[in-house]
Order: structure tokens, then C-alpha cells, then sequence
């Protein structure tokens, strides 16, 4: 797979990435770094941090296995028809690394509970399905979760949505995984966190409540709490859902760098110039899921939303 | 006035309003965050029925009504899991709704084929801080030094799952174990607190003080640190409005608490107009 260039093109005069604030609160927030995401202030995680303390992203897969397989998967939620039915996947390593792999078809398709189902926050109705060669299903899946980065779609909804934590605290709850109930937050956590921080573009905004930033601030938050996790596989609910066009253009750059970097991505996204980006796709429409080469999908849907 | 403090009765009063003060406006900033307020309606009914169990055993019907509580929790935090079909944030309200239903009409039936007779088992709903037994007051210390000290322990773990719980739980950190642990002690918070204030005035010790708090739009530690300066401040304070004025103790820290909360956001309101430059009246 070849990623597109004209799409990765120069951004450089990118003025500012991200979304207009929601409200006049949200001005203030905005003195921060707006064009931090363009490709010119783009900078990889050893850039911002010690070389030394840059853990290399580990393959936690057993040796031979694909990144994700599923056999008579169906998927959806308890006490409801299954969303998806008989998923047939096994998604063998197209490159050593540097692997994209999109989730695509239309709203209500199944791709986040598919996504949903591959992070073990919904156990599948019937059939298996392995994440990284780990059947989500098994107790070991758990090890494998630590090494994940879900970046959801939207903020959390109800009160606990409201719970008023600074950037920099919801950042360093990418960092949980690893240190588990009773681990100490230490140095090197703090590092991972100004790090991640620093990546995103968020040092301006680091004591402000989460609350008070723009969607697409939000967005940047989660990309950054999930690189402070420094994980195996970045999973993606719809990347880009809450940035203007030039904010888009520079999470694209981001998912190309991350992806450049060697640690996998799945993308669940109906944006076809995200879909470009793709090494592979499942394709998920009327009740089925189907692997396909990315250009084979994109000719097929050619002149229509996808 | 300061006769009274030596009687025994007195001070115990004082030790669980003050301990109490401290550590259940954060069992109520809990409760907010995880939209556990039909959760207190649940655990009422539930205590009850461990009150009417302990009484037909012939053991204390208070620590039926906390063993319950806790039990309660366990309950709700399963029940919710179901019917989200995995750990995704569900929230309780149905669970709560059956644990409610189901509890009282078990009491009633209760009720009627023993011989407990109603009055003694919702003798519960009407607590008394004065009433405290020297047992019960270190029972309320002991879990007011356990709800700090696990808060403090573990803040930034907690903090993760009151944010976004299935976040938390997608990154590999065990969300559903602190999730249920918060609605544990939550429960059996509020079980406690229905023997000090009464099951009709728990709010008093555990939501009007976090209210408070919240309403200034903090972040999340300094607004567990003012729900529990408020928490104290309006317990003592309430108490020596009761004393002093000769009223029942649990209305007077309702209204103290009510009148915090309604200057808190006053306050707030104050300062967000200063923010934008306008005149506060």
C-alpha cells in the first residue's frame, strides 16, 4: 500500500488545525498553539522526550499471528439481534509494520461495535475473535488491553462527562493500563505524559479543565492520553469528527507519522480520504463484514459516500 | 452551653458529625458523578430489609442494615453490567429499581408472617446522631478513615472511572473492580448515614456538601478537599444551630447545608459575571 501524497501534501501554512472553540470560554483556551498539528511542528515522541526513555513499540503478538482474525463472529449487544453476523477475517501482516487497517460502510453498519467488541467492551454473541492473537474473550486478553490506545469518538456523555479533570490528569489516564491498581506514578509516567503533551500541542492548555476546551481540543486530549500509553495498536473511533478541514488534514499526518513510527492503527471512519491512508479495509454493510484491498474498495464506491 | 459537650452523649455526636463531615460529601461527589441518586432510594429499602432480617434473628438490625447496604452495592454494580452486555458504563437506574421494588415487598411479606413488628425495623429511617452507641460511632470513624484514606490512595485511578469508565476499562485498567468498589462503599456509606441524620436526611451529610463544592466549578481535587472543609463546617455547624436554638439536630444541618449551597452558587454566579465583565446585579 502506498499512501497518497497529494493528501499528505504541504500543510505547512495550516494558520490554526483545530475546530472554533464552542463558546466565549473556550476563546481564552484557544491562546494555546493552534497549528501544533501541522506538519511543521509535528514531532515524533523522540523528539519531545530523552531518547533513552522512548520505549520502542513492543509486537506483543505471538510469533505468525495476524493482527486481528474472527471465525462466525457475530456481533452486537446483549438482548438485541446480532449487528453483524458470520465475520470471516483473518488479517494477515501485509508489512512488518506500518499497518493501517480501516473499519468502513455506513452509519449503523456495526463498525464501532465491531471496535467496541475488538477492545473487549462487548463480548461477541457468538463466534471468536483475536486481537493481536489474543482471544478477546480469554482472561490473558487483559495483558493485551494494556498495549491498547482507544481514542472514542466523543467526550463521555452524562455526569461523569461533567467530572472537571485538567488536561493534564485525563492525559495521564493513558498511563493506568500499565501501572494497574496499585502502581506508583513515577517519573517516567510523567515524562510518557509531558510527552504526549507536548506532541498534541496541548502544553498552553495542560491546567485547563477538559470541560472547558472545544470538540476539537477534546480530540487532541484523547490522541494525547492514548500516545501517553505508548501502546501496540492506536484504535481510532472516527478520527477527525470534530476538526475543521485543515484540523482533519493534520490528524491525517498524525495517522500517517504514528503509523510511520511502526505501531499499527485501526480506523473506524466513513472519511475516504482516512480510508487512503489504509493498508486494508472490512468493509461492513447490509449485516456483513469483508475484507478488502483499499483501492478495491475505493473503486467500487467510487462517486458515492461511503 | 459548654456543659454539654461533657456529656457523653454529646460527644459522640461530635466525633461522627465531624468524621462524617469529612469523608461522605465524597461518597456524594461519587454518587453525582456516577448517577447513583436513585441508588440511595435502592439502599434505603435495602437496609430496611437487613433491619427486619436482624430482628427476626434476634441480631442488631443496624449491622444487618450496613451488611445489606453493602450487599447492595455488589447488586447494583453486577445488574448494571448485564444490562449494558459488558463493563461500558450502563448506568443503574433499572437495577436500582428492581433491588427497591423487590426488597420492600419481601419486607412486607416479612412483616406480616413474623412476628417483627414495622415500627422497630423503620425505627432505622429515623436516625439519630445523639442516639449513637460508642460502638457505632467507631464504626463511623472506621469507614470515614477508609473512605479518605482509599480516596487519597487512589485519586487518579478513581478519577479515570468517574471521567469515562469504558475508556478506562479499553486501556487495560480494572475499572469494573473500582467501579464496584466506589458503589460499595458508597452503599455502605449510606447505610451508615442513615443512622446519624436518618434515612430521609442522608443527603444532608453526603450530597448538599459536594453540591456545594461543585458548584464553584473546580477541578476534581480541590473540589474533594472544599466537599469536605463544607462537610465539616455544615455538620458542626448545624449542630450547634440545633443545640442552640433547641431544634432537632438533622433539620438543622439541612438547612445550614441548603444555605452553603445556595451562597456557593451565588458565588459562582458572581464570579463567572466578573469573568465576562459584566455587573453581578
Amino acid at each position: 500500500m502506498v499512501h497518497d501524497s497529494s493528501i499528505l501534501g504541504d500543510m505547512a501554512a495550516a494558520p490554526g488545525n483545530m475546530a472554533e472553540p464552542a463558546d466565549s470560554r473556550s476563546a481564552e483556551n484557544m491562546a494555546a498553539p493552534t497549528d501544533s498539528l501541522s506538519p511543521k511542528n509535528l514531532r515524533t515522541p523522540a523528539d519531545v522526550r530523552p531518547a533513552e526513555d522512548v520505549a520502542a513499540p513492543t509486537d506483543v503478538r505471538p510469533a505468525g499471528s495476524p493482527l486481528l482474525s474472527a471465525k462466525n463472529l457475530s456481533i452486537g449487544y446483549r438482548w438485541a439481534e446480532p449487528v453483524v453476523r458470520n465475520i470471516h477475517i483473518d488479517l494477515e501482516e501485509q508489512t512488518q509494520r506500518r499497518t493501517i487497517i480501516g473499519f468502513v460502510g455506513p452509519n449503523g453498519a456495526g463498525k464501532t461495535t465491531f471496535l467496541k467488541t475488538c477492545l473487549g467492551l462487548l463480548a461477541p454473541l457468538d463466534g471468536e475473535l483475536r486481537l493481536l492473537g489474543v482471544d478477546t474473550r480469554s482472561a490473558s486478553f487483559v495483558q493485551i488491553r494494556r498495549k491498547l490506545a482507544y481514542i472514542p469518538q466523543n467526550r463521555p456523555e452524562g455526569n461523569s462527562g461533567q467530572l472537571r479533570v485538567s488536561v493534564r490528569e485525563a492525559v495521564s489516564f493513558g498511563r493506568l493500563g500499565k501501572l494497574g491498581l496499585t502502581g506508583r506514578f513515577g517519573r517516567l509516567d510523567r515524562e510518557a505524559v509531558e510527552a504526549a503533551i507536548a506532541y498534541c500541542g496541548l502544553e498552553g492548555l495542560a491546567d485547563k479543565a477538559v470541560q472547558d476546551l472545544s470538540g476539537g481540543q477534546f480530540q487532541r486530549v484523547s490522541i494525547a492520553r492514548a500516545m501517553a500509553a505508548e501502546p501496540a495498536l492506536y484504535l481510532f473511533d472516527e478520527p477527525g469528527s470534530y476538526l475543521d478541514e485543515e484540523g482533519q488534514e493534520a490528524m491525517r499526518t498524525l495517522i500517517h507519522s504514528i503509523a510511520k513510527s511502526g505501531v499499527p492503527l485501526i480506523l473506524v471512519t466513513h472519511d475516504r480520504r482516512l480510508v487512503k491512508l489504509c493498508d486494508a479495509v472490512i468493509a461492513f454493510r447490509k449485516g456483513t463484514a469483508q475484507l478488502l484491498d483499499t483501492s478495491v474498495f475505493l473503486a467500487e464506491t467510487r462517486g458515492r459516500e461511503i | 452551653m459548654m456543659e454539654l459537650l461533657h456529656i457523653p452523649a454529646f460527644g459522640r455526636a461530635i466525633i461522627a458529625l465531624f468524621a462524617s463531615g469529612l469523608a461522605f460529601p465524597l461518597l456524594g461527589i461519587y454518587i453525582f458523578s456516577l448517577e447513583l441518586i436513585p441508588a440511595r432510594f435502592g439502599v434505603m429499602h435495602l437496609s430496611l430489609l437487613g433491619a427486619t432480617v436482624g430482628l427476626i434473628l434476634g441480631v442488631d438490625p443496624v449491622l444487618f442494615a450496613m451488611l445489606f447496604s453493602i450487599a447492595a452495592g455488589f447488586a447494583i454494580s453486577g445488574l448494571s453490567m448485564r444490562r449494558s452486555g459488558g463493563p461500558s458504563g450502563g448506568t443503574s437506574g433499572g437495577a436500582m429499581a428492581l433491588l427497591m421494588t423487590a426488597s420492600l415487598g419481601i419486607v412486607f411479606i416479612l412483616f406480616y408472617k413474623t412476628n417483627v413488628h414495622a415500627i422497630e425495623a423503620f425505627n432505622l429511617f429515623w436516625g439519630n446522631v445523639l442516639a449513637l452507641d460508642r460502638t457505632e460511632v467507631v464504626l463511623v470513624v472506621i469507614i470515614s478513615a477508609l473512605i479518605l484514606a482509599g480516596t487519597a490512595r487512589f485519586l487518579r485511578p478513581i478519577s479515570a472511572v468517574l471521567f469515562d469508565r469504558e475508556t478506562a476499562f479499553a486501556f487495560g485498567f480494572p475499572s469494573t473492580a473500582v467501579y464496584t468498589a466506589i458503589l460499595v462503599v458508597v452503599c455502605a456509606g449510606i447505610g451508615l448515614g442513615m443512622r446519624i441524620t436518618g434515612a430521609l436526611m442522608v443527603d444532608a451529610v453526603t450530597l448538599l456538601p459536594a453540591l456545594a463544592a461543585q458548584s464553584l466549578g473546580l477541578n476534581f481535587k480541590p473540589t474533594m478537599l472544599l466537599a469536605s472543609l463544607f462537610g465539616v463546617s455544615i455538620n458542626l455547624a448545624g449542630f450547634a444551630l440545633a443545640v442552640i436554638f433547641d431544634l432537632p439536630t438533622s433539620p438543622a444541618i439541612i438547612v445550614v447545608g441548603t444555605t452553603c449551597v445556595l451562597a456557593c452558587r451565588l458565588a459562582a454566579r458572581r464570579n463567572l459575571k466578573d469573568k465576562r465583565g459584566l455587573t453581578p446585579f
